[in-house]
């Protein structure tokens, strides 16, 4: 009872201390401000609220041209690819066609034309501005630099702000007094000084998000330094449970912080199937969900923006403003599509609560993180004794990141560490017969989990390697086998000959002839198969030289692994302390056997192999023909194979210690460290949270909601 | 309670996982021959170009014929959607007349309507036109577009029906659309396949409302032309190609759900077997 007692003082404290941080740490320079907001330049016939009086502004309009970003050109030339495909497909002449705006060099180069509007805004006094909102009527996008002047010292300059047409304007943070301003306002569009509005501001504003965060990193730190031996020998017992509350603080922050943005890898494309799923046979796709499915939802940058935008997409969702497109589909859907039913069920679930549109979006990544943390928490809870390994890398921030947005690699992450903790349990046992039911488990998660991406179902190849003793009689352990081979074989054959797909696309992804990724030029699945088997030594080269190359990158040449996709990434020193918390953890782990030499080496191949595949697919349909690299392979993709690879170090030295009677290192610290209170589970999800929490206040609260 | 049933799940997998074997067995088998038929539909021409407009071609009298002529995808075609403009009238009665012709090397396929052709001789012609179609589309990838420069030819031509076999007749009633709306137009005939013409006209049935009209934009398509009495306009339909295809949706659950139950099946201690595995043991002891 009085420890109980303990705790719940501790949840108060954390909760007032959490507040209280919020406001020093992000309110304290407007705490005092004499002022709230400032608006320049209102017509008459405006509200006159917060009007300004007593300045100055000046405006001058200029017209220049903008080279295109390389990222940009770029966009452009695999429109223009994919467009000429499409006109041969149909037996068409191509001509490239460049927007109005586009002006075309003699050398080919690409540039935008512009006008550069000056403004010059004399504020008359001098005020502490925390944020500048600038409002003009906007077709096409526009931005504006700003520089900030006190007695005619410059303050801050280089501040920019997109200004998306579709909520008219950008606000941008300043942070720093000034009495003068130099705005230079860029768009395609000719603008006068009676088109723009311009705000300033100084207010205390309360972020619960932000609040959360500090309550999560202050829960934290009580759990794992304060909480006493009762909650560390739970801690102990039951790690799946704290997994599980940490996984859904990390991933509730991160979902709270990215709102509509979506920034993961290829949210858009995912949004798109799990909207349609949510629906029976009858899809009806507002415009807001519309611009989501296109990626084209305005992005926000601070609060101020995020409630403008969301405004905005509650508007355009609404069907009583624009008429919602209606579309058909079957009532069966194809079996890899429904790995998106986790998201489907929140956009569903948000639907007929009649929830906004941001928080119908958060629902549907909610969904995808709860069934995250239900799968992961039964696969740290099967983990004979190696808990903690399975719980770090359920925690990866990568892994959390994506379980936070639309993605169905969730799935692929989650499924295929329940599938491999229960083949190691068959490994680590090598005299117990499989149950059928762990027999059933382990290959539906295995399945499960490749249903998007399939080349992965060889991990599953491993139980080839199972000895005998494993199953029943001689008959068994022979149909068992078949079946697995079997298993593979059929998901193999998907990706060669899917089953036929329902809808218009029907002759296009049946046509081998234009099989090939269409986000990259030049890509051919047959041109590069018939490539690969004219040029098997060239090949295998390339394909040798691609894997050595990625493994450098993020072991030597500093290239960051832990990353939150699109939002950015942690240092590159966090590989290196990820790779040895991932030893330490499996080194440590309390498990009674290990793997022994020949199964180390079959998994050492397996990965391999594993590895091998994935590159060669991404060759297949990624990579432009005959290209001497490989494109298109991310790290995350080895991301399974982190715990087949981690498993070989479980047990080590138990063996030598069975035979010998001789202790080794790694034994006698494993011994010691099993005879503190909890101390390896505190080590493991203390780091894993120091680093998670770390990204989410860079990458996610300091970027965009501030 | 939910130890409870997964003892009883255990007791009695013995059962249960053989029965998910021959399950999934049917349906892989069943899956194959029960395929699942869904429309596939094709938008040609319904967004305009830049500097396009739509324009809506009305019927200016029960004679008025307004027709077009297209390529299937070597498939058949189950029917078509168009943009009907009902001038903001109820049209309760009116009649929209839709006629499928085959241009002449479709006429072996009226023969088949007729019964000239046995099923045999069908399968020979099949046979024989999907190598014609495998030809023509090597040739149209190997040597330009031999075929498309033959129907443009063909295209440019005035429309003369009396040369054709009138494939189907349907008919729609216009009371059971939108103003505005693209309804389906099934065809009733399964051989609308190779090149057809289109012929749409309409019964007013006593209805004193004005004539509807069609979708159209001015945009020119290759392949395709829209005719009016037999002239070809500049511009063409707004319309959607319906086909079908078959899909297999429980075919992959089925196959992988398969090997999975076999799997399992196979380590399952199966009384039988115990019980023998026991006598030896007890007969070795003794």
């Amino acid at each position: 009872m009085k420890k109980n007692k303990r705790h719940i003082i501790a949840v108060f404290l954390i909760i007032v201390l959490a507040s209280l941080l919020e406001i020093v740490v992000f309110n304290r320079d407007v705490i005092n401000s004499p002022y709230t907001f400032l608006r320049f330049n209102v017509a008459d016939n405006e509200d006159q609220t917060h009007a300004a009086s007593g300045y100055t502004m000046q405006t001058e309009v200029v017209d220049y041209l903008s080279p295109l970003t390389e990222e940009e050109t770029n966009e452009i030339k695999v429109r223009q690819d994919n467009e000429r495909i499409l006109a041969e497909y149909r037996g068409e002449e191509y001509k490239p066609v460049y927007d109005e705006n586009i002006v075309v060099g003699d050398d080919g180069t690409l540039s935008r034309k512009f006008k550069q509007m000056d403004i010059s805004l004399d504020l008359g006094g001098d005020y502490y501005i925390k944020k500048l909102k600038l409002e003009a009527g906007l077709d096409t996008f526009g931005g504006f630099l700003v520089e900030a002047y006190r007695d005619d010292q410059l303050v801050k300059d280089n501040m920019y702000c997109s200004v998306d047409p579709k909520i008219d304007a950008g606000v941008m943070y300043v942070g720093c007094h000034a009495d003068r301003l130099k705005i230079v306002l860029s768009s395609e569009e000719s603008l006068t000084q009676d088109d723009i509005r311009i705000e300033i501001s100084a207010q205390v504003k309360f972020s619960l998000l932000r609040a959360s965060f500090f309550a999560v990193l202050l829960f934290a730190t009580y759990v794992l330094f304060f909480a006493g031996k009762e909650i560390w020998s739970i801690l102990h017992k039951k790690p799946e449970w704290f997994f599980a509350i940490f996984a859904l603080m990390l991933g509730g922050l991160i979902i709270g912080g990215l709102g509509t943005n979506m920034v993961s890898y290829d949210e858009y494309a995912h949004a798109k199937s799990a909207y349609k799923l949510s629906f029976g046979t009858t899809i009806e796709t507002t415009e807001a969900a519309m611009q989501m499915v296109g990626n084209t939802l305005p992005y926000f940058n601070n609060p101020e923006e995020r409630e403008l935008i969301e405004a905005y997409e509650d508007m355009v969702n609404n069907p009583d403003y624009i008429a919602p497109d209606i579309g058909h589909q079957t009532r069966l859907p194809r079996t890899e599509t429904r790995v998106y039913y986790p998201m489907a069920a929140g956009f569903y679930l948000g639907r007929v609560l009649h929830v906004g549109f941001a928080d119908m979006m958060e629902l549907a990544r909610l969904g995808n993180l709860l069934c995250y943390i239900f799968i992961v928490f039964f696969a740290v809870k099967k983990a004979k004794g190696y808990q903690m390994l399975v719980a770090a890398i359920g925690l990866l921030p990568n892994n959390i990141f994506v379980a936070s947005s639309l993605s169905y690699d969730m799935l692929v992450n989650a499924c295929l560490l329940l599938g491999y903790v229960l083949l190691i349990n068959e490994i680590l046992t090598p005299d117990e017969k499989i149950k059928p039911s762990n027999a059933f488990l382990m290959l539906f998660a295995f399945m499960v989990g490749c249903l998007s991406k399939p080349v992965y179902i060889i991990m599953s190849l491993m139980l080839l390697f199972l000895p005998k003793k494993k199953f029943q009689n001689r008959i068994s352990e022979v149909v068992f086998k078949l079946a697995l081979i079997g298993l593979n074989g059929f998901m193999l054959y998907n990706i060669f000959f899917p089953t036929p797909v329902a809808g218009g696309d029907y002759a296009l992804v049946t046509n081998n002839a234009y099989a090939g990724d269409k986000r990259n030029i030049g890509t051919s699945t047959m041109g590069q198969l018939k490539y690969v088997l004219e040029n098997p030594l060239t090949y295998t080269k390339t394909l040798l030289n691609s894997m050595v190359s990625m493994l450098a990158d993020y072991t030597v040449n500093k290239q960051p692994y832990i990353t939150y996709a699109y939002m950015g990434s942690a240092n590159y020193l966090i590989n290196w302390v990820m790779v040895i918390l991932g030893l330490f953890a499996a080194l440590f782990a309390n498990v009674k056997t290990s793997m022994g030499k020949t199964m180390g080496a079959l998994t050492h191949l397996m990965n391999f192999g594993v590895v091998a595949i994935v590159f060669s697919s991404m060759y297949i349909s990624y990579t432009p023909v005959g290209n001497p690299k490989i494109l298109g392979v991310q790290g995350r993709y080895v991301i399974p194979l982190f715990l087949p690879f981690l498993s070989c170090f479980l047990g080590w030295g138990i063996r030598k210690y069975e035979k010998t009677d001789q202790k080794g290192l790694i034994v006698k610290c494993r011994q010691r460290l099993s005879a503190l209170p909890a101390v390896y589970e505190r080590v493991v999800f203390g780091v894993m949270m120091v680093v998670s929490l770390w990204m989410t206040y860079h990458l996610i609260i300091l970027t965009i909601n501030v | 309670m939910l130890n409870k049933f997964k003892q009883f799940l255990s007791k009695y997998a013995y059962i249960f996982l053989p029965i998910g074997t021959l399950l999934c067995l049917a349906g892989f088998i069943g899956s194959y021959l029960f395929p699942n038929e869904v429309l596939d539909t094709y938008k040609v021409n319904v967004a305009e170009e830049e500097g396009d407009t739509e324009f809506v071609q009305y019927f200016t009298g029960v004679e008025n014929e307004i027709g077009y002529i297209m390529e299937t995808d070597g498939r058949a075609m189950k029917g078509f959607q168009i943009g009907i403009s009902k001038n903001g009238q109820a049209l309760e009665g009116t009649e929209l007349v839709y006629r499928v012709y085959a241009l002449s090397e479709n006429n072996r396929n009226q023969e088949l309507a007729d019964g000239n052709l046995s099923n045999e001789e069908l399968s020979n012609v099949e046979s024989s036109n999907e190598e014609l179609s495998n030809e023509e589309s090597s040739n149209e990838e190997s040597s330009g577009n031999n075929n498309v420069s033959e129907i443009d030819e063909y295209l440019a031509k005035e429309v003369d029906i009396s040369s054709m076999t009138l494939l189907d007749e349907e008919i729609y009633d216009l009371g059971e659309c939108m103003d505005g709306q693209y309804p389906y137009l099934p065809f009733g005939n399964e051989l609308c396949t190779g090149k057809i013409y289109i012929t749409l006209t309409y019964h007013a049935n006593g209805n004193t409302e004005p004539a509807p009209g069609i979708f159209m934009n001015h945009s020119e398509i290759l392949h395709v032309a829209t005719y009016v009495d037999g002239k070809k306009m500049d511009g063409n339909l707004k319309c959607y190609y319906i086909y079908t295809h078959d899909t297999y949706p429980f075919l992959y659950d089925s196959r992988v759900m398969l090997c999975i139950f076999l799997a399992a099946t196979a380590c399952v201690a199966f009384p039988a077997y115990s019980k023998k595995k026991e006598v030896t043991k007890s007969d070795e002891e003794k």
